[in-house]
């Protein structure tokens, strides 16, 4: 149509002139036909209009025969903040937005940080009791991302994916020499049980809120659960630290059965996409967040206690090592060992 | 073209423009997706009873320490080889091997974090010294084994190895009926030290690997283990549970008495259950697998404070005869009782402005005799109990090297001394007996 309407202006000028002339143009008709021909463009007009409108304005396919929308939630990378805001607003447009009528958490992360763990998991719990609310493990959702999961329906793993490790990061806690100055003893440093306790609390809190929420699908003792151990999915799903094993498709799948959506599409959501993810790495001086590539001090702080899976937490020196290294040059360091290596063989 | 063209695209421009626009405003096609800004935030009530401190929170209250050593002996010596640990974990049981009247030697192992502060002011806490170099005598022994030479008991902490000098040393004094007590950390058998594996087979015991914890009832956290006594009275008697930072299980070709985890306990290699002891004892030779049980922090937990001085008078009552005891606690030991000593002081050695040693401690009846081994030096008393001696002992002039000056101590007591050729205090001490406080 739009070829019509490009071409239409040039001859417009000469065609009053060339009227009677009948060069090939439409003949010239009654009023009748004029009337006729008016009507067909307004009609080619509106459906033309609807089109493009829909086009410029519209999602896709028209929606009406969809029953609601799944949204697909993903949560990767270390939980600490932004995460737990970001996923707090997330969830919470999800709740006012009256077409999405599931939702699936797609998690892939180590742990983090108490507190944003705690502030997701609210934010999972409050949503769980307006729809169905489902968690699905990519790779790893261990520590504070299993935290976080707690109150989800249904957690489906794939049959590799780990989950567990619930429990805290701390360092055994030192008594600390007197220093001059402070207003009180426990300013500087506590008396060291008074610290154990402290630890031992979190732990339970940890530990209570998992046999709070799963309680009676773990089949684990509230002590085989406080090892902290990791599972993979098969196992995991077999003793009861999740449900089904299933990929995000059946996950989704489920959810949308759960809302009686027999028609759906699924839209995706991120949390920490706005203001970049933080990076979390193991130091000497414990757990460390960093929120910037190039951190200045402003962008590094030291998680007191952690809720981290360890072993899958790189040590700084190891990032630094990969980071560092050029990889050009590697590149061509390779390309001339091959060369020198065909070189050599030649002869 | 003509006109009913015209009207023609007229109109379908006009009709075009005129759809599209109130589709746009109306949002006929907008898609479902972005919700509608006026919907009203939905914050649903969540219900979370396990977040209540009734439930989850640990009572860290500190606790109480009476740690004391209430030791059938008089005046006996202590050993303390100390590897990693520092002088504040040792102090409950040093400070109550004091407070009972002993003598306590604190030797650093080699290579460990220096524990003891070397600037320790020796005389005011009258028994705490420490070891002392070799003595003149060539003949004499070096190392460890001068150290146990006029010891009862010998107690080793977290010393990450010994040389074959020091294992002989430490068999011989076990044979010699002194008593020894080993407590090893369970990250040293991460390392090799060295030496460790002899003195076990010296002494008849040996650790397993791992560590045990117990994740049903601990002390706030899972490898603070309680344990409970098992057998025997010496260490264990009126010690009803104890707590265990991290330890390794130990074993004794016999054992006599034993402090065995509490039900519940596992250990991390096999992740079963074990009653495996933690601390045995066998004979004169106790063995623990954790360095912190007798830490100032620990000593309040439980019934540590109880163990710790039971160690104390277990270690003190050592049946052991000691050349130059002071007291002796036995008859066989009178032949020490002979014609006087003589001990040697070095007055500015190498040209440094110190006595060596500074410290001297003696029975009464010994003589101490002063060599100048460099110009200048004289000793004026500062403090002298008794009195007397404040006039009896002394060398007031400034005197040259090769001056020797000796002073008989008949009696208990003791004496401050300084030279004044320095205006960096030269000090010097000398302890006759017990003197009383």
């Amino acid at each position: 149509m739009s070829s019509e309407i490009n071409n239409s202006p040039a001859p417009e000028q000469s065609s009053e002139d060339r009227t009677d002339a009948g060069d090939g143009g439409p003949p010239l008709g009654t009023k009748r036909q004029q009337y006729v021909f008016v009507v067909l463009a307004v009609i080619a007009a509106v459906i033309a209009g609807v089109v493009f409108a829909s086009l410029v304005f519209g999602g896709g396919e028209p929606d009406d025969e969809l029953d609601g929308s799944v949204a697909v939630v993903k949560v990767e990378g270390p939980i600490a903040e932004p995460v737990g805001a970001d996923l707090e607003d997330e969830l919470r447009e999800i709740r006012a937005n009256e077409s999405i009528d599931a939702v699936v958490l797609k998690f892939d992360t180590t742990g983090g940080a108490p507190d944003s763990a705690e502030r997701g998991y609210m934010a999972i719990q409050r949503t769980s009791e307006e729809m169905p609310t489902l968690s699905y493990v990519q790779g790893v959702s261990a520590s504070a991302g299993y935290y976080m999961m707690l109150p989800s329906e249904e957690i489906y793993m794939l049959p590799t994916s780990i989950t567990g490790s619930v429990g805290v990061n701390a360092f055994a806690p030192e008594a600390f020499p007197p220093t001059e100055g402070p207003t009180g003893p426990d300013k500087v440093g506590s008396n060291p049980i008074q610290d154990w306790g402290q630890i031992d609390t979190l732990d339970s809190i940890f530990l209570d809120t998992v046999m709070e929420q799963r309680g009676d699908r773990i089949e684990l003792s509230k002590e085989e659960v406080s090892t902290a151990q990791v599972f993979l999915g098969v196992d995991a799903v077999d003793n009861g630290f999740a449900d089904e094993i299933g990929s995000l498709e059946d996950a989704i799948a489920d959810a949308a059965d759960r809302a009686d959506l027999e028609e759906y599409d699924v839209v995706e959501r991120s949390v920490g996409a706005t203001l970049g993810l933080p990076i979390i790495a193991q130091t000497d001086h414990g757990i460390a967040v960093i929120h910037d590539a190039n951190p200045t001090i402003a962008d590094v702080e030291l998680m007191h206690y952690g809720m981290v899976y360890e072993p899958a937490v790189p040590h700084i020196d190891e990032l630094e090592d990969i980071a560092s290294s050029d990889v050009e040059a590697i590149a061509a360091e390779l390309a001339e060992a091959d060369a020198e290596e065909q070189e050599g063989e030649e002869p | 073209m003509n006109r009913t063209t015209q009207l023609g695209i007229v109109a379908f421009v006009a009709v075009f423009v005129l759809v599209v626009a109130a589709a746009g405003i109306s949002g006929v096609f907008a898609p479902a997706d972005p919700e509608p800004a006026e919907a009203a935030p939905s914050v649903p009530e969540i219900d979370n009873p396990q977040y209540d401190a009734g439930l989850v929170s640990a009572d860290s209250t500190p606790g109480s320490a009476d740690v004391e050593v209430d030791s059938a002996a008089f005046d006996s010596n202590v050993v303390i080889h100390a590897g990693t640990v520092t002088e504040r974990d040792l102090a409950p049981l040093v400070n109550a091997l004091t407070q009972d009247g002993h003598d306590v030697t604190v030797v650093e192992a080699a290579g460990a974090a220096p524990p003891i502060d070397p600037g320790l002011p020796l005389i005011s806490d009258g028994e705490v010294g420490q070891a002392a170099p070799p003595p003149d005598d060539p003949g004499a022994a070096t190392g460890l084994a001068a150290d146990l030479e006029d010891a009862h008991g010998f107690i080793s902490v977290g010393v990450a190895g010994y040389t074959d000098a020091d294992v002989e040393a430490i068999e011989e004094f076990v044979e010699d009926d002194g008593r020894v007590m080993m407590a090893v950390d369970p990250a040293q058998e991460f390392d090799f030290g060295g030496g460790n594996s002899e003195v076990y087979n010296a002494l008849g015991v040996y650790t397993e690997s791992g560590y045990v914890y117990n994740l049903e009832e601990n002390d706030l956290n899972y490898q603070r283990i309680f344990t409970e006594a098992a057998g025997g009275s010496e260490l264990t008697e009126g010690v009803d549970r104890a707590v265990f930072d991290t330890a390794t299980p130990v074993q004794a070709v016999t054992e006599e008495e034993a402090m065995v985890p509490i039900e519940g306990s596992e250990l991390s290699t096999t992740r079963e259950e074990t009653d495996d002891p933690v601390l045995v004892r066998d004979g004169n030779v106790a063995f623990v697998g954790d360095t912190g049980f007798m830490n100032p922090e620990n000593v309040q937990r439980a019934d540590n404070d109880v163990l710790v001085g039971n160690i104390g008078e277990w270690l003190t009552e050592a049946d052991r005869a000691v050349d130059d005891t002071d007291e002796p606690p036995t008859d066989e030991n009178d032949e020490n009782d002979e014609e006087t000593e003589t001990v040697t002081v070095a007055v500015g050695p190498d040209g440094e402005n110190r006595f060596d040693p500074e410290f001297v401690e003696i029975e009464p009846g010994t003589t101490v005799e002063f060599v100048w081994e460099s110009d200048g030096h004289n000793i004026v008393p500062l403090f002298a109990e008794p009195e007397e001696w404040m006039e009896e002992f002394g060398v007031e002039e400034p005197q040259e090297e090769g001056f020797t000056y000796e002073f008989t101590f008949e009696e208990e007591g003791f004496v401050e001394f300084v030279s004044e050729s320095d205006e960096q205090q030269m000090f010097g001490a000398v302890v006759v007996g017990e003197p009383g406080p």
